[in-house]
């Protein structure tokens, strides 16, 4: 049986995962002290943000890998595009969790019927599909196939996430613009460090779902 | 090729009538359950017409979705088509043409209807108001032929075709709902010009994705 951490690639992933992490979240509590409307106003920027970016960034990798798993047929690519799918499944969830607190605590309700979160509901329950796909299938491999071309056409979900903003007027949107980042001079240079820390969660958790399935398709398990 | 594997879904749904009259009755039954439910004559009503049409629309579309594959799976008739020597493409491509087919002549009596029985004004430009209904149809066809083409070889066909379908849909449901708006006002073409981009590029991005992956769809 491989364990996650046998491997060096995956200890040095896990340490820049928990050093980028700590750094991160060291910096947002230095930055909720500092005036007390910020603290519900940015903070929300250092995770929810990069969170979604890197859903998106997810999306793009399940689509490569089922890709590659139509092309080469070789189960190695759909355990990856199954890695994939679970960890991008498990962000998504986070970033409407996390969107819907601070829209509690800013629009006074949870959930508003406007482009962008709808359309990553959208993306949500694509997912679950995606996974029902896999498990009501008449066998493995088949459900594995009609997967990936599910894995492929959920790719057209995310310009639409992110171009929803300027569909509608922003007048009728609570959502923030794409242009936020002019808005705060601290955001640009803390804003790329909280999205490669989560990046690196990321690939981490993919990593170790990774081995996991690896391990469990090869009957490794003891 | 692909104008006898048409001519063959024309004949068979000419013969059997099954997924025409079931559309057709079921937009009915739809119209008339928003007709009992809100006054129609009413002025607040009408601004959400456009919205209730695409609605009775989207829900009437999927049961032609549900019976596109499944008719042909009593007598093995989908793997004698599969072992046939066509290209797999073209049988996706028939099997849209088909269903987009039968979406527009169910349109064509359902529209009316809902334009009687709701007072649904129908926008003034009709040539438009045509090409946009064929182009919004072509491409509900073609994300519904590849949805309904992955989900009916499962185990749970009946719930997986419109649970994936009805995400997939809602960006061309969303604006077929937003330039239908803009076309009854009597707004310029430049006013809805980027919803009719939406609707163009889930056209061609989901008719490739088909003809591109029926191949790996349709293996056993």
């Amino acid at each position: 049986m491989n364990r996650f951490l046998d491997s060096s690639i995956n200890k040095i992933l896990f340490l820049i995962a928990i050093i980028l992490s700590l750094i991160v979240i060291i910096i947002m509590t230095n930055k909720l002290d500092v005036q007390v409307n910020r603290v519900l106003q940015w903070p929300i920027l250092y995770y929810h943000l990069p969170l979604a970016l890197n859903t998106f960034i997810g999306c793009f990798l399940l689509a490569i890998s089922s890709l590659l798993y139509i092309i080469t047929r070789k189960n190695i690519w759909d355990i990856v595009a199954k890695s994939f799918a679970e960890i991008g499944f498990l962000f998504c969830f986070l970033v409407l969790v996390t969107g819907s607190i601070w829209g509690k605590l800013n629009w006074g309700v949870f959930w508003s019927w406007e482009p962008r979160l709808v359309s990553t509901l959208l993306l949500f329950i694509i997912y679950i599909v995606y996974f029902m796909l896999r498990n009501f299938s008449e066998y493995k491999e088949r459900g594995s196939r009609l997967a990936a071309i599910v894995g492929i056409i959920m790719l057209v979900d995310i310009p639409i996430i992110y171009y929803s903003v300027d569909m509608w007027t922003p007048e009728v949107q609570l959502h923030p613009q794409r242009s936020i980042r002019d808005s705060d001079e601290s955001i640009t240079w803390i804003l790329p460090i909280a999205m490669i820390a989560f990046f690196f969660v990321f690939i981490t958790l993919f990593s170790y779902r990774f081995t996991i399935e690896k391990n469990y398709q090869d009957g490794k398990f003891e | 090729m692909i104008k006898y594997l048409i001519q063959k879904e024309i004949i068979i749904e000419y013969r059997s009538k099954e997924s025409i009259i079931s559309m057709i009755t079921f937009s009915i039954c739809l119209i008339l359950v928003i007709a009992f439910l809100i006054d129609p004559l009413s002025s607040e009503f009408q601004k959400f017409l456009p919205g209730l049409y695409w609605l009775v629309y989207l829900f009437s579309s999927v049961l032609g979705f549900l019976r596109l594959y499944s008719s042909e799976k009593d007598n093995q008739a989908y793997n004698l088509l599969l072992v046939s020597p066509i290209d797999r493409g073209n049988i996706f491509l028939s099997k849209m043409i088909s269903i987009w087919i039968f979406i527009t002549f169910t349109q064509m009596i359902t529209l009316p209807v809902f334009s009687i029985i709701l007072n649904f004004n129908m926008p003034n430009n009709y040539v438009y108001f045509i090409l946009f209904l064929l182009m919004t149809n072509w491409s509900v066809s073609a994300i519904g032929t590849t949805i309904s083409a992955i989900g009916f070889r499962t185990k749970m066909s009946e719930v997986l075709i419109p649970m994936l379908l009805y995400p997939l849909l809602s960006p061309v449901i969303i604006s077929a709902v937003q330039i239908t708006e803009n076309m009854l006002k009597g707004y310029d073409y430049v006013n809805y010009s980027l919803w009719i981009m939406i609707i163009f590029t889930c056209a061609i991005f989901f008719t490739l994705t088909g003809y591109l992956t029926f191949d790996t769809l349709a293996e056993e």
